[in-house]
């Protein structure tokens, strides 16, 4: 008798499973609002996760975003979204503040909100960030310090000084080099961050402005994916390859040939397709009326054991890309 | 004597001039780094495609009109033939040579300015009106026909990654780096004798100056309006589809948002270097000028130690400053 209730526990806990990995996959209207569309970062976010999951979960999605980082355009673009009716916005704020009053107007006509890096976001259902900030910039803080000997001075760049997420990964870096690294300072005075606004040619000229107003720099670190390759060209032509310790965030095929021959020392990464799916599920799991808690596994890479708090959703993984293993990543 | 000196001191090429110098002064001051050789090449770099860029804005401004689509005519050319040769390259391994590859993106250019003269003449659209809309169509197009993925430095083709790595006189700096004159300067200065020549020189080139100073007066001594501006629209597209391809090729990525609100720039530039913002004059010298005005100021000010949030509003204020000693240059020159 205790066997047999034993197997029914078992049967029942494992059929609950996979009800709950199935609860993840609803048939919704799922409209996508990138900072900037095009580039490669969010043509990831929707191609490889956003369409991927439509097409697992036999949704229908599309895409809407200004050409460059635009507040007031973002906003029209939500507008946009709620006048057609979608199910759910999944959108990624050029600025939180701005795009905020009209995520609340959406939500009113409930549609379900999810965030990615807008973790400020008040009407939102959750906000999906990869990982936590500060252990992403400690991470990054402590790359560069090993790279640089444990001392002298880092540059900082920032795409854009509205960021959430650039600027906290930035001021995290400070902070772990403020406490764990007594001889590394930030090279510009005030430790201010450069903009160099997710922009390649603009980031190429700040670059090399950079480099030539603190020539004794010996690591660098760019959060923006679109300018980590142009900040790689600087530091390459300016013949700084081997002196600069260069983390960067970015995707490993844009950046591939500055990987290898050295020119970016580490890639800190994660497949934004992969985050996007985390958006869809988690937005799946509001529409089942289900509760997510810190421990749940979302069933996508990063998001298999996820934190919780208030209404952020945290991953717990991302990858250390670097001229051994560029080879195995393709996105 | 008197008055030659005069009319030296106020022609808006010297001012010009003198206002780089004063700059060059102020910089070098609050810090000596700015006078080195490696900046100062870094800085011709910098400058040589908003150069190209600018001396066919000038053309158009010279004929009257303010060309709101030349960063555009520029990226769709210069992204339309990195992805096709990328691809040819990719898949059959065709490497295009430079000259052809340069080609290919002038004819593009070419070819979109004549759609812009088409507005212009058959229309009879004013040009700024034209250029904004055809801006925006020719931004749309290329969006939703050929692409908007960005082209990474892996797939680009080869021989615009070799133009980015070509430097001219080279010699090494201390730690065993190569330095020079980057090969885009020489393109710079090529287009700029071109262009010197054409409207200095050439009958079609003094028409243009022609129709913008009186477009009625114009025809009456014969010259004819449609054709005219045929050649200035076409003239500018091609232009704008070399500096496009230069512009690319400099930083190894073919991103088709990167010229995006740098036609601004680009325009102040033409106009501090004293073109006539209602048409009629202008020269090549002074444009350039220009171009190496506005960009010694947006290149230096994190070097001169101007903290990133201000360096827009430190950018304008000099800008400004620059037009403003221009534009009451004018103002003398007149009342004399």
């Amino acid at each position: 008798m205790k066997k047999i209730l034993a197997i029914i526990l078992v049967l029942s806990v494992l059929l609950f499973n996979v009800a709950m990995a199935e609860d993840l996959l609803q048939e919704m209207d799922i409209a996508f609002l990138p900072k900037s569309v095009g580039g490669a970062w969010f043509t990831r976010m929707y191609e490889g996760g956003i369409e991927v999951y439509a097409a697992e979960s036999g949704s229908t999605s599309f895409q809407s975003g200004p050409s460059a980082g635009d507040a007031a355009a973002q906003n029209r673009c939500v507008q946009d979204a709620v006048a057609g009716g979608v199910e759910v916005i999944a959108v990624c704020p050029f600025s939180p503040e701005q795009i905020d009053a009209d995520l609340g107007k959406a939500r009113e006509d409930g549609i379900i909100v999810i965030s990615n890096e807008g973790s400020t976001l008040v009407n939102i259902d959750y906000d999906i960030e990869a990982f936590k900030n500060a252990d992403f910039g400690a991470m990054a803080a402590d790359k560069m310090a090993q790279g640089m000997g444990e001392e002298g001075e880092i540059i900082v760049f920032v795409g854009s000084l509205a960021s959430t997420a650039h600027v906290g990964w930035a001021q995290a870096i400070v902070d772990r080099m403020t406490e764990a690294y007594p001889n590394i300072a930030v090279a510009n005075e005030g430790g201010v961050f450069i903009e160099t606004g997710n922009n390649a040619a603009n980031s190429y000229e700040k670059a090399k402005e950079a480099l030539k107003a603190y020539p004794n720099a010996k690591a660098c670190f760019c959060p923006s994916s679109t300018d980590t390759p142009s900040i790689a060209l600087a530091i390459q032509e300016a013949g700084l390859t081997n002196q600069i310790t260069y983390v960067a965030v970015g995707l490993p095929n844009a950046t591939r040939t500055y990987i290898e021959d050295g020119s970016i020392d580490v890639l800190m990464s994660w497949d934004p397709g992969e985050v996007a799916q985390a958006m869809c599920r988690a937005a799946a799991a509001v529409k089942t009326g289900r509760e997510l808690k810190t421990g749940d596994d979302l069933g996508v890479f990063g998001f298999n054991s996820i934190i919780v708090e208030d209404k952020v959703i945290t991953g717990t993984e991302w990858r250390m890309i670097t001229a051994e293993n560029v080879g195995e990543y393709n996105y | 004597m008197k008055t030659n000196v005069r009319r030296i001191a106020l022609k808006s090429e010297v001012l010009s001039l003198l206002l780089i110098v004063l700059l060059c002064i102020a910089f070098s001051i609050a810090n000596p780094a700015f006078f080195h050789i490696i900046n100062i090449l870094d800085l011709l770099k910098v400058c040589s495609y908003p150069t190209i860029f600018a001396c066919g804005v000038m053309i158009v401004l010279i004929s009257g009109g303010l060309d709101m689509s030349f960063m555009w005519i520029g990226m769709f050319s210069a992204y339309s033939t990195s992805k096709m040769l990328s691809l040819l390259q990719v898949g059959q391994g065709i490497v295009m040579p430079l000259p052809v590859i340069f080609a290919i993106s002038t004819c593009i250019g070419a070819l979109l300015g004549s759609f812009n003269a088409l507005l212009v003449s058959k229309f009879r659209l004013p040009v700024f009106i034209a250029t904004l809309s055809s801006a925006n169509i020719f931004m749309g197009v290329m969006f939703q026909f050929i692409g908007s993925e960005y082209i990474f430095p892996a797939q680009m083709p080869v021989r615009m990654i070799e133009f980015s790595k070509t430097l001219l006189f080279t010699t090494q700096s201390a730690d065993g780096t190569p330095v020079g004159l980057h090969a885009s300067v020489l393109v710079a200065a090529g287009v700029c004798l071109v262009v010197h020549f054409i409207m200095r020189y050439t009958l079609v080139g003094r028409s243009v100056y022609c129709i913008g100073g009186d477009e009625a007066a114009a025809e009456r001594v014969g010259f004819s309006r449609t054709r005219t501006r045929l050649f200035i629209f076409m003239l500018a597209g091609a232009i704008a589809g070399l500096a496009g391809i230069v512009g690319v090729s400099n930083i190894q990525v073919a991103n088709p948002y990167d010229f995006q609100n740098r036609e601004l720039t680009v325009t102040a530039a033409v106009v501090i270097g004293g073109t006539r913002i209602t048409g009629g004059s202008g020269s090549v010298i002074g444009v350039v000028l220009g171009v190496i005005l506005t960009n010694i100021i947006s290149q230096n000010l994190v070097l001169i130690g101007v903290q990133p949030e201000y360096s827009k509003f430190v950018f304008g204020i000099l800008v400004l400053f620059a037009a403003t000693v221009q534009g009451l240059q004018t103002k003398l020159r007149n009342r004399k």
